[in-house]
């Protein structure tokens, strides 16, 4: 039996994807909830799902919780907050061996769907609220989160580019809230975002497992049953950033070593495919334009590369850098995507851009989570290409596809954390 | 010359496969022919990473002494061939390739899912054609250093290194991978040179391929392109290190968020099986006092001392074994104190057996899956081989432990008492601004 995929309606507003490929040992189910980010609600939702996974009415701790799950040969149930453009997903994922593997003939798939059952509508629940010893354990998980941001400098320096790129914007906001927000919460208010979360928003549901699991949607429709769903949610869409009328530059400083640059380009060019492969030779791989010449040959940063963040049309490229470099590297990354504007690059550098995309599309589908990002990302651009048909796309560009994609990015702003100095940090 | 062999293993308990050749060049090959996957990983490694600094073979006298930083420099440098940079070769096939240096080994790779003969081809050429110049060295040192700065401004790698320097006196584990700016500056070609004949010799290597690829196509690649070699009956000497610790405590500031925390315990280091035996039996004991289903955890978190990046982890290999615990706190030096008051309690008491039962069952579900992936099948083998066991081992080991095997582990070879703590936090959380250690 060879992989297939296909579709079903559980409700109006929940659909299921079932992706059965047989050389798979795990069984998964990937639930996505989307829904447009207010930042009067986004601490709230984080809260509330974390809470939903690390104890339930059944398993009333996070030990015991845990404990069930290494009694399911480590089964993994785990929520992961995010933002997507002006959105906020989360990606709840239940995941296990596959029955035909449990040493004692267990039915490992049957148990983690009641997890599944029990994560979503059996919370820990006492007085109209989540219990407080676990909300009190979540609620310092979660401020510890943001607290952390400035541990990864690298990251840290992209989301403060991020927030001076998207200002006035839902994406400007974290997808955590801020501490003032978290600190605001109750475990009764946590409780009713947790109601109104599974009320209002667009949810995607998928499974990937060796076999066709004809129980699965049945059970699906059951629990999802139990909530009223609003008629109608807010489906997922892409939110191009507007372009500043002149590029803002911010710095700040901190007791680091190594400086670190973030550049905003932004664009109204939408055939994502194209600016894909134009970003693949232009900052991806490590025969781009600016590996190449910002790394290689001018030795200037041990990374300087870029993505492209479709659901707000803006490209970041970002480096590490000595403070004496910046400016080279700012005039070589601009010189670098002039140079593709104008067609300044070899045919051979767009036929390996071309080749690197199509050879890892076809390696999509060697695990579950590959087969679910694609589906996934194809779902929030509106498309339903296949891996083969997105690899017949890439082979249609041609190289004033590229020039033309390439023209139409300005730059927007950018991110400088400079080493030692006072702070001016972009602040919510 | 030897002559090739190769031999099929079957895991008496999963059912999976792989293809070992130990060919007549001196390399052994792993091959895991995994039907129904469309990707390709390969991995050709050298036995050398950074702990490597002090070695001699059959044709030297005495011991070679190396700069700190070699092994990681010696990986960048032999990206570039006499004519291009490797990953332009690899560009035309569309492979995506990587290398690494970790404290014992050199891996180069590839993933691809199209023409993985033509870049296996040219991950064996480039491996075993080294084009090394000052003018190249000298530019590799402007590179190197951002990495070292970079590397330095990570929180997690500082409170991790703090922590090694505390445990170990001379061991050179507690050096960084990529060395210092100053220790890199050392490095010429000619000693490139030297340390690449010396441990990439194909005695001292392993080529590990899984996923969409064929055992006889492997062979035949390899056939054409490995060059024999001499076997140079390596040896590697370690500074003799005591079993004591440095330091009871570093602290260290960084611009952090929460304050970040390594606590590692010093344990004796053993070799191949027993080490692998060692660090399961380890491994098992620590979940059962400290993951999250453990009474410690639930009871660290109700009292706000860690939040959910609380962890722990086995650390070990030639000449060095311990125990880690991890996490963010405002109050380290309690989560210490119940830490190893509870190991203490544990080695009176014994283990709980029906934690040992599930822990087991969860450990046998993770390790069950290992060469159902591409690369961590390729992983698997590879770590095996150059650890000195074989890649099913793990799984007959977690399959056969007791509770009596974890609780001998740890009642005879953890000792609270050979600890060290390393916290990195915010200066603003702190007086001091320099790194302080307390003896």
């Amino acid at each position: 039996m060879s992989a297939f995929y296909k579709t079903a309606q559980i409700t109006d507003t929940i659909r299921f994807h079932e992706i059965i490929d047989p050389k798979f040992k795990t069984n998964t189910i990937k639930l996505q909830l989307m829904l447009p980010l207010d930042p009067k609600r986004t601490a709230a939702y984080a809260l509330a799902t974390s809470l939903l996974f690390t104890s339930t009415g059944k398993y009333p701790s996070i030990a015991a919780m845990s404990r069930k799950m290494n009694r399911l040969y480590g089964a993994r149930a785990s929520v992961d907050t995010g933002k997507m453009g002006d959105f906020q997903i989360f990606t709840m994922t239940f995941s296990a061996l596959a029955n035909p593997y449990a040493l004692e003939g267990e039915d490992i798939l049957g148990e983690l769907l009641q997890i599944l059952e029990d994560c979503l509508f059996d919370p820990n629940v006492e007085n109209g609220g989540f219990s407080e010893t676990e909300y009190n354990i979540k609620t310092k998980d979660l401020l510890d989160t943001i607290d952390a941001e400035i541990n990864n400098k690298r990251g840290y320096a992209i989301r403060q580019a991020a927030r001076l790129a998207y200002q006035g914007e839902p994406a400007f906001h974290s997808c955590y809230g801020t501490r003032e927000d978290v600190l605001a919460l109750t475990p009764q208010i946590t409780y009713e975002a947790y109601q109104e979360l599974l009320r209002t928003a667009s949810i995607e549901i998928y499974f990937v497992g060796a076999e066709s699991q004809p129980r699965i949607v049945p059970f699906l429709s059951r629990i999802f049953a139990q909530v009223q769903r609003v008629s109608e949610t807010t489906p997922f869409s892409n939110t191009p950033s507007p372009l500043k009328t002149e590029p803002e530059i911010r710095t700040e400083q901190m007791n680091v070593a190594q400086c670190k640059m973030a550049m905003v380009f932004k664009t109204d060019y939408t055939d994502f495919y194209t600016i894909n492969l134009m970003n693949f030779l232009f900052s991806v791989t490590p025969f781009s334009l600016l590996f190449t010449n910002v790394r290689e040959k001018l030795s200037l940063c041990y990374y300087c590369s870029g993505s492209y963040n479709e659901s707000k049309q803006a490209l970041f490229v970002d480096c590490g850098i000595e403070k004496s470099n910046i400016q080279k590297a700012k005039d070589e990354i601009l010189h670098q995507l002039e140079a593709v504007q104008k067609g300044d690059f070899s045919d051979e550098l767009l036929e390996n851009a071309r080749i690197s995309i199509v050879n890892a599309l076809h390696g999509i589908g060697d695990t579950p989570s590959s087969y679910i990002r694609w589906y996934f990302s194809e779902l929030t651009r509106g498309s339903s290409k296949t891996p083969q048909e997105a690899a017949e796309t890439y082979q249609a560009v041609t190289r004033e596809m590229i020039m033309e994609a390439a023209r139409a990015f300005r730059l927007d702003c950018i991110y400088i954390m400079e080493a030692n100095g006072e702070e001016d940090a972009v602040n919510e | 010359m030897n002559k090739t062999t190769r031999t099929t293993v079957t895991s008496p308990i999963t059912g999976d496969q792989y293809v070992r050749i130990d060919h007549a060049s001196g390399l052994t090959i792993y091959v895991s022919e995994m039907e129904g996957f469309s990707t390709t990983e390969a991995l050709f490694a050298a036995k050398y990473g950074s702990i490597n600094t002090q070695f001699k073979t059959v044709h030297d006298t005495d011991y070679c002494m190396v700069p700190e930083g070699i092994a990681h420099f010696l990986e960048h440098k032999l990206f570039e061939n006499e004519d291009c940079d490797v990953f332009s070769l690899y560009a035309k096939t569309g492979a995506s390739a990587n290398a690494y240096t970790s404290f014992e080994k050199t891996a180069y790779l590839f993933t691809c899912s199209d023409n993985y003969q033509a870049s296996l081809e040219i991950l064996l050429s480039f491996v075993q054609n080294p084009y090394f110049t000052p003018e190249s060295v000298a530019k590799e040192q402007g590179i190197i250093g951002q990495e070292i700065r970079m590397t330095n401004d990570d929180p997690g790698w500082r409170v991790f290194f703090n922590m090694l320097k505390g445990l170990y006196h001379s061991h050179p584990v507690k050096i960084d991978i990529a060395g210092t700016e100053e220790s890199i500056a050392e490095i010429t070609d000619d000693l490139l040179y030297r340390c690449y004949h010396t441990f990439y010799n194909l005695h001292n290597m392993v080529l590990s391929i899984a996923g969409n690829c064929k055992a006889d196509e492997v062979l035949e690649i390899a056939d054409r392109l490995l060059k024999p070699c001499e076997d140079l009956e390596l040896e590697m000497v370690f500074p003799e290190e005591p079993m004591s610790v440095v330091s009871a405590e570093t602290i260290d500031y960084a611009p952090v968020g929460a304050p970040i925390f390594h606590l590692g315990i010093k344990c004796s280091p053993k070799s191949g099986y027993e080490n692998l035996k060692a660090e399961m039996e380890a491994y098992v004991a620590m979940q059962i006092l400290s993951n999250a289903s453990s009474p410690l955890y639930q009871s660290l978190l109700e009292d706000g001392l860690v939040n959910d990046t609380f962890s722990s982890s086995i650390f070990n290999g030639n000449g060095y074994f311990c125990i880690i615990f991890d996490g963010e706190s405002e109050d380290a030096r309690t989560v210490r104190t119940r830490i190893c008051d509870t190991i203490r309690k544990a080695q009176e008491t014994g283990l709980d057996a029906e934690l040992f039962d599930e822990v087991r069952k969860s450990a046998y579900g993770g390790m069950a899956l290992d060469m159902s992936y591409v690369s961590s099948a390729a992983n698997l083998m590879m770590n095996a081989h150059l650890n000195g066991v074989k890649p099913f081992d793990l799984l007959e080991i977690i399959s056969k432990m007791t509770l009596e095997d974890v609780n001998n582990f740890l009642r005879n070879e953890i000792d609270p008492e050979l600890s060290t703590l390393s916290v990195v936090m915010n200066p603003s959380a702190d007086t001091g601004k320099e790194p302080k250690t307390n003896e």
